[in-house]
């Protein structure tokens, strides 16, 4: 209690300070959590995106399937790999395109067996491709999907970009809480070195700062919060609504950013409370 | 009680020599003036009892324990055993009489249940009781200074360390002053008080240490003299 109170006191006495520290980490968990989202976001679409990306192997006639088939498991890369005989193959044909199946019953089945494999990283799947290629009784291969394959290494420089600014901005937060408390400490040396001369333990003297810091980010993240929440729900909103085929993130996920927010600002506070008294403890004692 | 063994101390940035080589022995229960012109080691030797420093040299013991031995937390517990008094009062300018006597019970864990009757008592001591809602910017000097030494006292310390705490009052406050330690000492308070006022050293007859360019130069006991 006596803790809470002067951390409460330290945040009255310097008003200025507080603010503009409490303005930063707001801001900056502002545009930290609206970066994350959309990163969480992008990764949905990523993940959408990868999921669909796939390569068809198509073998010699007379290769042996199984053996083919165990060959391409072995590959770097491979996530998973399908055999289609070709029997199943004109089966799957004719099921979708009724007409041809007189036509099938007419000829000889003109289709190959097929291996559909798919890539644990989908931006590898040129090179996948080709290493398909070189197995021996491989006729062909075959992706598609090269326009998404370069969105996807957009997506994944966007989302480093994204990361190194999340980064800048915890630890933008970090430093301003850090100042603010050594604001705090230079305001109130006098105190300290009585409270030390008097035989106050460590955690007495740090409790009041590590609580100022805690205060100020837990403020700015619910601060952050209340802006960027239904700011993303918005254009969530307005997205939807002319390309519905983009995943977003629903009501659970967003509590789980707010969490994680509210997390992060904990430790930011507690940890930059911390270490800046701890720091500056040490000078005001001589 | 507290023994110094052959202390030294430097001061780096200044490269000042505080004190050199002192031999120091002080019984419990003692009461020993501090004695010397400005600069002459008293105050570094008082912080050196009260573990601000390290001596550059030799060692500092409080019942038989190195100060320089004391980390963290015992250092807290040691401090708490030491009361202390400077020439300015330090009193926390925010705070009451009352809320400054009580943070010394807070910082040392004493229930609240015991605060009341342990700060109207020491504030009956130092004379003071009608002041306890009172800031320090309205108290006088000496009135300052006489919550100063309720502060130290408060904690009922082992040991009492003054630094010149009569440094800024007048003869009739400072003697009122040094009546609050005789009063402390009469209950079996060590009592280590510095001071370069002659009034207050014949006013009570102690044993006095002179220190004079960082070197002890003289330790008269009542009755006799050492060099």
């Amino acid at each position: 209690m006596y803790a809470l109170r002067e951390a409460l006191l330290a945040l009255w006495r310097h008003p200025v300070s507080s603010l503009a520290t409490l303005t930063t980490a707001a801001v900056s968990f502002t545009l930290l959590l609206l970066v994350g989202l959309f990163l969480w976001n992008l990764d949905r679409v990523i993940g959408a995106a990868e999921g669909e990306l796939e390569v068809a192997v198509f073998l010699k006639p007379g290769a042996d399937l199984a053996a083919l088939q165990e060959a391409a498991r072995r590959l770097p890369g491979v996530a998973r790999v399908r055999a289609i005989p070709k029997d199943e193959a004109l089966k799957e044909l004719t099921a979708a395109d009724p007409y041809l199946k007189g036509a099938a019953e007419l000829l000889e089945n003109p289709l190959p067996d097929t291996l559909i494999v798919t890539p644990r990283d989908a931006v590898a799947l040129p090179e996948l491709a080709r290493a398909l290629g070189r197995l021996p009784g491989v006729d062909g291969v075959e992706y598609g999907g090269r326009l998404t394959l370069e969105l996807l290494r957009v997506a994944r420089g966007v989302r480093l970009g994204a990361l190194a600014l999340i980064l800048m901005l915890i630890l933008n937060t970090f430093f301003s809480v850090m100042g603010t408390i050594r604001l705090s400490i230079e305001n109130r040396k006098d105190e300290l070195e009585v409270m030390q001369l008097v035989g106050a333990s460590r955690g007495t003297i740090l409790l009041p700062f590590v609580l100022e810091g805690l205060l100020l980010t837990l403020l700015a993240a619910l601060v952050a919060l209340a802006i960027a929440i239904p700011g993303y729900r918005y254009l969530a909103g307005a997205l939807a609504r002319f390309l519905a085929f983009l995943p977003t993130l629903g009501p659970a996920d967003l509590a789980t950013a707010a969490y994680a927010l509210l997390l992060l600002a904990f430790f930011l506070g507690t940890v930059g409370g911390w270490l800046s008294s701890r720091a500056h403890l040490k000078e005001v004692a001589g | 009680m507290i023994h110094l063994h052959r202390v030294s101390l430097h001061y780096p940035r200044t490269k000042t020599l505080a004190l050199y080589e002192v031999n120091l022995e002080i019984k419990r229960g003692e009461f020993v003036f501090l004695v010397g012109p400005s600069g002459a080691g008293k105050s570094s030797l008082l912080n050196l009892v009260l573990r601000r420093y390290h001596p550059t040299r030799g060692a500092v013991y409080v019942e038989g324990v190195n100060l320089r031995k004391l980390r963290g937390h015992r250092v807290a517990l040691y401090r708490r055993r030491v009361g202390v008094v400077f020439q300015d009062h330090r009193l926390l300018p925010r705070r009451t009489v009352e809320e400054n006597l009580a943070f010394v019970l807070r910082v040392r864990g004493v229930p609240r249940r015991e605060w009341p009757e342990r700060i109207a008592r020491v504030l009956r001591t130092v004379g003071l009781s009608h002041k306890k809602r009172a800031f320090p910017e309205a108290l006088s000097v000496g009135e300052a200074q006489r919550v100063a030494v309720a502060r130290a006292l408060i904690g009922e310390p082992q040991i009492l360390l003054a630094d010149e705490p009569t440094g800024n009052l007048d003869r009739d406050n400072a003697l009122a002053v040094l009546e609050l330690f005789k009063l402390a000492h009469a209950k079996g308070t060590t009592v280590v008080f510095a001071t370069h006022a002659r009034e207050l050293v014949e006013a009570y007859p102690q044993r006095v240490v002179a220190l004079k360019a960082g070197q002890l130069v003289a330790d008269r006991r009542p009755g006799r003299m050492e060099a």
